[in-house]
């Protein structure tokens, strides 16, 4: 199971706002392909999946604002369990 | 997806169906890695910065394809593509970007530097176009050791506007050592285009400039590459020498991470993706009949899978241990300073018969370099005229006879390229030889300082201590009625620097018995040498001191870290090198006269120095005088006083003095060089406010 964090995305911001998801629950999705927008004081960019692999889990909803490296989604194969 | 790539149906069968299948392999494991890389840096998990090389996997696949083990690579900061080409294990690559203990240089390396001795590649080189003058030092050693190996010395376009290209390039031109010079020219350097950096952007053509063969190559058809590589090594394993090979290529994504690629259009990155070299070789393979597709998708997915198992593998490898960045062995191959008894004074001749044993320091070195030359074949040493027949035997002459016993493969004669010169005698101690490179004044030092600080002293730590580096700098210091630029004592400079040993000869029993010790030493040592001490018939100097001594016939070294006691006293401890050194000597005659016993002290070895002897010596004499010929500010003297005043503090009688040059360049009318050098008169009052300190006495 992957996590997917919200990354660090400038050397000002430790946090960012998620826009809109680009993909939904148990969506099947590829390294690299976009999973969310995220925006900064600075920047709009989506976010990437780290591995091939189902969404199992979106834990960060679009419209909050989070801190670097909270968990924001999960990835992982359709059978492995997903942390609570 | 555009095809420019034209592929010629023979060479395709001539590559065949395992070959080529094993060209998509690895340009798919590469392209997989850095997007992997890419995507785990920007989750936090890989500390520092990336330079990767989406887009530009042909021209490393391509030139590697015709290396063999034995081959060597050097790469830049932008390596993985490189390393995984050259055979590097993508687990041990990847943990090495992570900073992991199972990482191909135990986390000392770091993504920039990525190599493996084994796999013959040198720990990559960060400094745009440093390995330009490695490559031809490796190629040195594999030319004088009689093999056929060769050496692939990967660059940027950037590279090519660097004095490094012009030294390295030329040395391997003329030298014909077996060297291909690849360049990937992905039209950037960092953000600028490289046609805003020179009016010759044909980069092939400058070849030409080096009366070397070159070609322009599609970077994007990996056949292109390897075709054109293949002739190179032909080439350079034939004895021809040299090729330079332009690869056009491109770069996808940033020069780094967080480069948000401003500087050029989404247009232009479009028409080189569309020129993508995993794309077309795909079309070719399966237009030709000669791999079916589901062959092709096997090969992907077994990459694709190789990655994953490489990056499990680096998350769950410890990271490196805390201890290893401090571990002695980490820096030299023989960390150990002489901790034991310091030299004493020099012997007197032991008998008039052996009076012809009176050497100057010109003829100990002679003879110790000679003899060293005679027991270890691999000793070679290189510079400006040093060998060619009735040419000078070295600035100082040094080395007359040698070429003549040697040959001029072993006595080498370089053109004037200091950082060559350098870079030569690090790649060919790296490769199996024991070099000694020789620069005429030490002045020039700061030609190769590059090649010195950046690369000498950090390639075995960078490389996590798989190499070692034996080679010898020797060079003349000190003023002489030449003005600023030969004059200069720098070694000062290289104490600063972990890594280096530094050795200051004054006396020609110290000559013969350092330099053998130096050139017995597995790590690189920067030799100083006075030009007013030498003694040399072919050259007596203005102000010339004669040191002549008595050399024993025999073997012997001045072990690394010896200091050398050359006169006890009770009063007074001075330590100094060089000229101050007999300044040092016959003040302390004339003081003892006055009552007043002077311990004087030569440390030898700047580095590793020989606290242990000082701090001996001023325990008991409670005071130190330090003077040497380097500037005061910043001089070693400096280091010398702050450390004798943390260990000693409360047993000194009086603050450590300092004497050294003026801070000013040194001037060329003798009567101005003597207001600016330390004098004699200016040594007996620093030693005599010393023996006779007290709070009134104020220093200049
Ligand atoms: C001597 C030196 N100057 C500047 C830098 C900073 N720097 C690192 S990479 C780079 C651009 C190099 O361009 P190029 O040689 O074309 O290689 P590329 O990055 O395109 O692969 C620069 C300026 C450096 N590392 N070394
Ligand atoms: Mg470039």
């Amino acid at each position: 199971m992957e996590e997917i964090l919200m990354p660090k995305l400038g050397q000002t911001t430790d946090e960012g706002y998620i826009e809109a998801w680009h993909v939904s629950e148990g969506d099947e999705v590829e390294m690299g392909q976009p999973l969310f927008i995220v925006e900064t004081d600075k920047a709009q960019t989506d976010v990437e999946s780290v591995a091939d692999g189902v969404v199992r889990k979106i834990v960060v909803p679009a419209g909050e604002t989070v801190p670097a490296g909270t968990v924001i989604a999960y990835v992982g194969e359709v059978d492995e369990e997903v942390p609570e | 997806m555009t095809r420019t790539m034209t592929f010629d149906d023979d060479v395709l069968k001539a590559l065949g169906k395992q070959e080529s299948i094993e060209l998509l392999h690895l340009m798919v494991l590469i392209r997989q890695f850095e997007q992997t890389a890419y995507l785990r840096y920007l989750q936090g998990e890989i500390p520092g910065t990336l330079h990767q090389c989406q887009g530009q996997e042909a021209v490393a696949v391509g030139v590697c394809s015709v290396l063999e083990s034995t081959d060597w690579i050097t790469s830049t900061h932008r390596p993985h593509g490189h390393a995984l080409a050259k055979g590097m294990d993508p687990a041990a690559a990847m943990a090495e970007i992570y900073g992991r203990e199972t990482g191909c240089l135990g986390g000392r390396g770091g993504s920039m530097h990525l190599g493996d001795p084994d796999i013959g590649m040198l720990p990559s080189v960060a400094i745009v176009g440093g390995g330009v003058t490695l490559a031809p030092g490796l190629a040195f050693a594999m030319q004088t050791q009689g093999s056929s190996s060769v050496v692939a010395c990967f660059f940027g376009d950037g590279a090519v506007n660097e004095g490094a290209f012009h030294e390295g390039v030329n040395f391997a031109a003329v030298k014909k050592l077996p060297v291909i010079f690849v360049c990937e020219n992905n039209s950037y350097g960092a953000s600028t285009p490289f046609h805003e950096t020179t009016l010759n952007t044909d980069i092939a053509s400058r070849g030409a400039a080096y009366g070397i063969p070159s070609e322009s190559v599609d970077g994007m058809n990996v056949l292109a590459v390897r075709t054109a590589a293949e002739r190179a090594v032909a080439r350079a394993r034939d004895g021809g020498g040299p090729t330079l090979l332009e690869c056009r290529t491109y770069r996808y994504v940033g020069h780094s991470r967080g480069d948000a690629r401003g500087y050029r259009s989404k247009d232009e990155e479009a028409q080189w993706e569309e020129r993508d070299p995993i794309e077309q070789w795909k079309t070719v393979l399966l237009d030709s009949g000669l791999v079916a597709a589901d062959e092709v998708d096997e090969t992907i997915k077994s990459a694709k899978a190789v990655v994953k198992e490489a990056l499990k593998g680096a998350q769950n490898a410890p990271k490196a241990a805390v201890h290893t960045a401090l571990e002695p062995t980490a820096i030299f191959a023989a960390p150990g300073g002489h901790e034991g008894e310091p030299a004493g004074p020099l012997e007197e001749d032991p008998s008039t018969h052996e009076d012809d044993r009176r050497l100057s320091i010109a003829e100990a070195l002679r003879e110790g370099i000679q003899e060293e030359m005679l027991r270890d074949s691999s000793v070679v040493l290189l510079g400006e005229d040093v060998g060619v027949p009735g040419g000078f035997g070295g600035a100082f002459g040094i080395y007359l006879g040698l070429s003549e016993e040697f040959g001029r493969a072993r006595v080498v004669d370089t053109p004037i390229s200091e950082k060559a010169i350098m870079g030569v005698a690090i790649g060919g101690a790296i490769a199996g030889l024991r070099t000694l490179p020789d620069l005429q004044y030490a002045d020039f030092i700061f030609e190769s300082m590059d090649e010195i600080v950046n690369e000498a002293a950090k390639l075995r730590y960078m490389s996590g201590g798989r190499i070692s580096i034996p080679t010898v700098l020797r060079s003349p210091v000190g003023a002489s009625q030449r003005g600023a630029q030969h004059a200069q004592c720098p070694e000062s400079f290289f104490l600063h620097v972990p890594g280096l040993k530094v050795l200051c000869i004054s006396d020609p029993f110290t000559a013969k018995g350092g330099i053998k010790a130096a050139l017995r030493d597995p790590d690189p040592v920067l030799v100083f040498e006075h030009k007013l001490l030498y003694g040399a018939a072919k050259r007596q100097e203005a102000g010339s001191i004669d040191s002549r001594a008595y050399v024993p016939p025999d073997e012997y070294e001045i072990p690394v870290g010896q200091a050398r006691i050359r006169r006890r006293g009770k009063d007074v401890t001075v330590v100094a090198t060089f000229t101050e050194l007999y300044d040092a000597l016959s003040v302390a005659d004339d003081l003892a006269n006055d009552g007043i016993s002077v311990e004087v002290i030569d440390p030898v070895w700047l580095a590793p120095f020989p606290w242990e002897t000082i701090f001996e010596s001023v325990g008991r004499t409670g005071r130190l005088v330090v003077a040497h010929e380097a500037h005061r500010t910043g001089g070693w003297g400096a280091e010398v006083a702050a450390r004798v005043s943390e260990r000693l503090h409360g047993r000194l009688k009086a603050p450590v003095l300092r004497l050294g040059s003026a801070d000013v360049p040194m001037p060329f009318a003798p009567w101005l060089e003597a207001a600016v050098l330390p004098s004699r008169d200016q040594l007996t009052e620093t030693i005599r406010h010393s023996a006779n300190w007290t709070d009134h006495i104020t220093l200049s």
